[in-house]
This record gives structure tokens, C-alpha cells and sequence, in this order.
């Protein structure tokens, strides 16, 4: 493989793999640390060993991170990374976007953890819903990755900078769709304008979202008792698959002689005289790089750094959004979509997301308002405001929790068009089932402005100990975008939490 | 009654305890709330306080979950001795949240 291919490989598995456990700041501690006071000659073998140890926080982190530093040798799998990434994601999606053809919800909600959307774990992931796949770049986590100064804003930090909460709330996705790589013409104009009218999306780019999202006020005063309370809430199962991974793979360390031989001599080093400033900085390095060429030889390394990556990202994910149920009651989010649809022209929506939660969290409310706008008319004389839409959905979840538990939606959503529906005709296409061309731009269908009605009701069946969710919706509309008839639609789904498998 | 871990002479483990004898682990941080979300030992998986387990033969990892409600906070696992005391079996400085996962090793004796 040519260097600059494999320098690409571990480019792109250092960007998608490796986010969730960036910069493993604790191990090694600093020189200056105080497990490090006075010297480290003054401390015992077993304290040293406890600072060293690979069971310390951290350790497993700055191992595999070593590990993929290395991988120009070829014993890591850098495909494996991208996978276990990817996995991780994937586990935790929570459904298509908003009145999209795969959507289980109404209300477009903020990808902020406050409302248990926060769903996109890894710095770029992908995931595919039929022809159509999204890359989600999740903004905070690439920026901690490059981050080469300063400090990253957690969800817990206080202090952040003003370019730190922005990073911290900010993703974007791109969504392409795959199964087509031109836009129908000729004779086919017929049914590609009746899939442009029924809002099938347009070959190769769909659209393009970036969100901002924005913590209200935070709660400083955190007591024990609700701290308490809010990490009980993270699922089992997450917890259950990191404690296991964990287990596992020191178990593969610690089972090494050649490990407990490294470990003593790393300690018996740090004892030495001149293991003080920088020269305590080399001892503490070289023990860790001695600990990575153990790694390097044990056999199931790949499998298991794996596997902790994805119990740990699944984790992360779960104890942010638990978090901030406590520390933030209410976010609000902003979001621009660029929509790309078959034989319409492009438009931009502007959107706004609240959303508020209980102290208990059974109670969830997400509102938001947004204006949509006719990137170009075509040379159309419609007005380049589209439409206006505003939607509010109530989500209550009961605290019982018997084997299968139900969250019950309910939502609305209103839009008004302001201007008449505009379709694009290739200048190639002819009227469909005749010879007759047809003009080529923008035409109006007409009589498209007025209001638009859909009502939604959905319960979520969660059946315990399986990770598969069922939702069960139906959704009525008085009509759609561009044809002015109603329908009553019934939708139900199963997810499962891929995440869980692959972590046990 | 003394705690029922103590530190290992031998660098095979970190602590040591009679086999049989129950202990206690809970994490306590003097600035602010921290709670363990989940440990793990010897076969036995907790996600809910209190975390007892008992000292098993040979040598287990003891892993823990443990969260803090700030960052930069001296953090410490410990073992709720017997005595109305605690040792202290790992500590270490929260400066991110995404290393909240942490061993000792016990060996029974």
C-alpha cells in the first residue's frame, strides 16, 4: 500500500474513530502532578503501580490512541475503528429527520443532548435510511480531536469561552441520496414530476443542515440527591457493556506476565534519582509506549479495543444526556436546512427549536418556527417566500417502568404556503404520454397557497432488558405541499440498539 | 473492625482482603456531587449504591463508572470501612469526563 494511502487511512480513522476518548489528559499524569509530590522516588511501589497501572483513568484510551499512531504497522485495524465508530452511532439513532419519508416524528427537535436527540456520537458518522445516507459531522468532538490548545467545553464545564459553547452546540449533516446518479429526463418526466410533487428527493445531494443549539440558563446548585438520581437514569445496559469491555481487556493485560514485568520495571524506573522534570516526563512515556508494545502483542487487541470504544462512546452519550436533564432544563436551537428536491428548486428553511423538560423528565415539550424560501424562482413571478410553518409536540413518559414501557406524542404541526408551488422542468422533457415539449425552467402549479393541518399520535413501546423500540404512529394532514387532498397515514417501526450487541 | 482491604505487598494486585469478606465502595469528592454509576468485580455487575461485593479467590479487577458534577475536582474511590472510616483505593483528578472508567485490582487472600 502506497504511504500516502495508509497515511490517509489513519487519517480518517484518527477524524471517525477516536472522538469520544481524545486526549486522554490523566494518563500519564502530568510531572507536576501531586501523585508525583515530592518525587516519584519518594512514593511506594504500590502507589506507583496504582498511577501506572493500565486500570487507571484514561489508561486504555491513551493505549489505543497510541495504537492507532502506530498504524503503520499493521496490527491494528484501522477499518475495524471506523466501524466501531460508526456502530456506536448507529445504535443510537433515534429516526429519520422530521416529516421526511422515513420520519417517526413531527416536530424537527435540536440535535442537543437536553432532549435526548444528541444521538450523533462520533466526529463524522454515517448512517442510511433506504437509498438516502447522512454524514453528520458532530462539530464539538472533531474540534476537540485537532484541538492542539485550550480547553474543551464539556457539558459540565464551567467557564466556557464564547467560541466554546458555539463549537459545543454546533453539527451539521449532508444527506445524498445513492440509489440514482442523474436527474430523470425525456419521456420520464412524467412520473419524475409526480415523485418531485409527492417530495421523493433529488439523486446525489438531498439536503444540508447545520445546527447551533443553546443550553438555557444552567443550574449551578446541583445537589447530591438530584446528581445522584440523574446518573441513575443512564441505562443499564450502557453502563453494564463499559464495565464488561473494561473488565476484559485489562483481564488480558493483567493475565500477561510480560505486562506485570513491564509494569515493575516501569516503577522501578520512575524510582530512579534523575526521574524528576523532564526526565520524569521521558520514564513516563517510555512506560507507556512499553505498555502499547504489550498491547501490540496480544491477540485479540482489535476486538477489544473495539468493543471499549464503542461501550464508551455508547456510555458517553448516555451519561451527557442524563447530565442534562439536571444541569439544563430548557435549550433552544437553530437550524438552517438546505432542501434539494426532485424537479423543485433549491429552498432554505430557517428554523428555531425550544424545548423544555420536567424535573422529572416523563414531561418533554419541543416547539418550533420556521420560514422556508425559494433559493430561486426559476424565473418564476412567485413570491420568494415559500412558506411558514410552526409545530409543537408533547412527549410524556411515565415514571413506572414495567417490562414493556410506553411514551406517549402527541404533535401538530401548521404551515401556511405564501407563495404557489414551483416545479422544474428540464428543457428535454415533453408532457407526459405525449411528443409535445414542454418549456424548460420553473412553472407554478397553481392554487398551492393556504394552510396545512397534520396532527400526529404516537406511543413508543420500550420492552425491557432488549434495547428494541416500537413506535406506533398515525399521522392526518388536511393536505401536502403541493397537492390539496388529505390523508390519514398509520407508521410503525422497530429500532434496536446495535450498540448493546456489539459491546457484550 | 479495621477495613477490609488493605494494600498488596506484591505488585500482582493493588489490595488484598480475606476471601468471603464483604466490602463496600462508594466515591467522595470534597467540592462538589459524584456518584458511581456502575462496578463491577469478580463477576458481579452493580449499576445501583449500595456497591458490596465480596472478596473472591485468586485476583479480580474492581471497575468503576464514576461521575462528578465538575471538572477539576479531586475525586476519590474508596472503601466504606467497617469502622465508620474510609480507605482510600484510587484517586484522581476529574479533568475529563470521558475517562470516568477506573480499576483497582483485589486479590483474596
Amino acid at each position: 500500500m502506497k504511504t500516502n494511502t495508509r497515511f490517509a487511512l489513519i487519517l480518517t480513522s484518527l477524524l471517525v474513530a477516536l472522538p469520544a476518548m481524545l486526549i486522554a489528559q490523566d494518563y500519564p499524569p502530568r510531572v507536576d502532578s501531586p501523585q508525583f509530590t515530592p518525587t516519584p522516588a519518594a512514593r511506594s511501589d504500590h502507589d506507583l503501580g496504582l498511577i501506572m497501572d493500565v486500570g487507571a483513568p484514561g489508561a486504555l484510551q491513551e493505549i489505543a490512541k497510541k495504537l492507532v499512531e502506530r498504524a503503520f504497522t499493521p496490527s491494528l485495524s484501522t477499518r475495524q475503528f471506523v466501524q466501531a465508530a460508526e456502530s456506536a452511532n448507529q445504535g443510537i439513532q433515534n429516526g429519520g429527520t422530521a416529516l421526511s419519508s422515513s420520519a417517526t416524528s413531527l416536530v424537527a427537535k435540536g440535535m442537543s443532548s437536553i432532549l435526548g436527540i444528541a444521538e450523533e456520537a462520533g466526529a463524522i458518522s454515517s448512517s442510511s435510511s433506504g437509498s438516502a445516507t447522512t454524514l453528520t459531522a458532530n462539530i464539538p468532538q472533531f474540534v476537540d480531536f485537532v484541538r492542539t490548545s485550550g480547553k474543551p467545553c464539556y457539558l459540565i464545564s464551567d467557564g466556557c469561552s464564547f467560541g466554546g459553547l458555539l463549537i459545543r452546540g454546533a453539527s451539521a449533516s449532508v444527506s445524498l441520496n445513492t440509489s440514482k446518479s442523474s436527474t430523470p429526463s425525456g419521456t420520464s418526466l412524467g412520473p419524475a414530476a409526480l415523485a418531485g410533487i409527492t417530495g421523493v428527493q433529488n439523486p446525489i445531494f438531498s439536503s444540508f443542515t447545520f445546527q447551533e443549539s443553546f443550553h438555557g440558563r444552567r443550574k449551578h446548585k446541583v445537589t447530591q440527591s438530584d446528581f445522584q438520581q440523574a446518573i441513575s437514569t443512564i441505562e443499564e445496559g450502557k453502563i453494564k457493556a463499559l464495565l464488561d469491555a473494561d473488565i476484559t481487556l485489562l483481564n488480558d493485560f493483567h493475565n500477561s506476565a510480560d505486562y506485570n514485568s513491564r509494569l515493575a520495571s516501569c516503577i522501578r524506573s520512575l524510582k530512579q534519582p534523575d526521574a524528576i522534570g523532564e526526565g520524569l516526563n521521558l520514564r513516563l512515556n517510555a512506560c507507556v509506549d512499553s505498555f502499547v508494545d504489550v498491547a501490540q502483542g496480544m491477540s485479540k487487541i482489535n476486538e477489544q479495543l473495539t468493543n471499549f470504544i464503542q461501550a464508551n462512546t455508547a456510555y458517553d452519550v448516555a451519561r451527557d444526556a442524563a447530565l442534562a436533564t439536571l444541569f439544563y432544563k430548557s435549550n433552544f436551537t437553530f437550524e438552517y436546512d438546505l432542501t434539494n428536491n426532485l424537479n423543485q428548486p433549491m429552498q432554505s428553511t430557517f428554523k428555531g427549536v425550544y424545548g423544555y423538560r420536567s424535573n422529572s423528565g416523563a414531561l418533554q415539550t419541543t416547539a418550533n418556527g420556521s420560514a422556508t424560501i425559494y433559493n430561486s424562482l426559476e424565473g418564476s413571478s412567485v413570491s420568494r417566500a415559500r412558506s411558514a410553518q410552526g409545530a409543537l409536540q408533547v412527549d410524556f413518559k411515565p415514571g413506572t417502568k414495567p417490562s414493556i414501557q410506553a411514551a406517549y406524542s402527541l404533535g401538530y404541526y401548521f404551515q401556511y404556503m405564501t407563495a404557489d408551488g414551483l416545479i422544474k422542468l428540464p428543457s428535454t422533457d415533453f408532457a407526459p404520454g405525449t411528443t409535445i415539449p414542454l418549456p424548460s425552467g420553473a412553472s407554478q402549479l397553481l392554487n398551492t397557497t393556504g394552510p396545512i393541518h397534520i396532527g400526529q399520535g404516537k406511543i413508543t413501546l420500550s420492552i425491557k432488558g432488549t434495547n428494541i423500540k416500537i413506535p406506533l404512529a398515525v399521522t392526518g394532514a388536511s393536505r401536502t405541499d403541493l397537492i390539496k387532498a388529505s390523508r390519514v397515514n398509520g407508521n410503525f417501526g422497530i429500532s434496536y440498539d446495535f450498540s448493546s450487541l456489539f459491546s457484550k | 473492625m479495621a477495613c477490609v482491604l488493605s494494600d498488596s505487598p506484591t505488585l500482582d494486585a493493588d489490595y488484598q482482603g480475606a476471601i468471603g469478606s464483604k466490602f463496600t465502595v462508594t466515591a467522595v469528592c470534597a467540592t462538589g456531587p459524584v456518584a458511581i454509576s456502575g462496578a463491577a468485580y469478580a463477576g458481579t455487575t452493580l449499576v445501583k449504591a449500595p456497591f458490596t461485593f465480596t472478596v473472591a479467590a485468586g485476583v479480580s479487577s474492581l471497575a468503576t463508572i464514576v461521575e462528578g458534577a465538575a471538572l477539576n475536582t479531586l475525586i476519590q474511590i474508596v472503601e466504606m470501612c467497617p469502622s465508620g472510616g474510609v480507605k482510600v483505593l484510587r484517586q484522581f483528578d476529574m479533568t475529563d469526563p470521558n475517562h470516568s472508567v477506573s480499576a483497582v485490582r483485589i486479590k483474596g487472600v
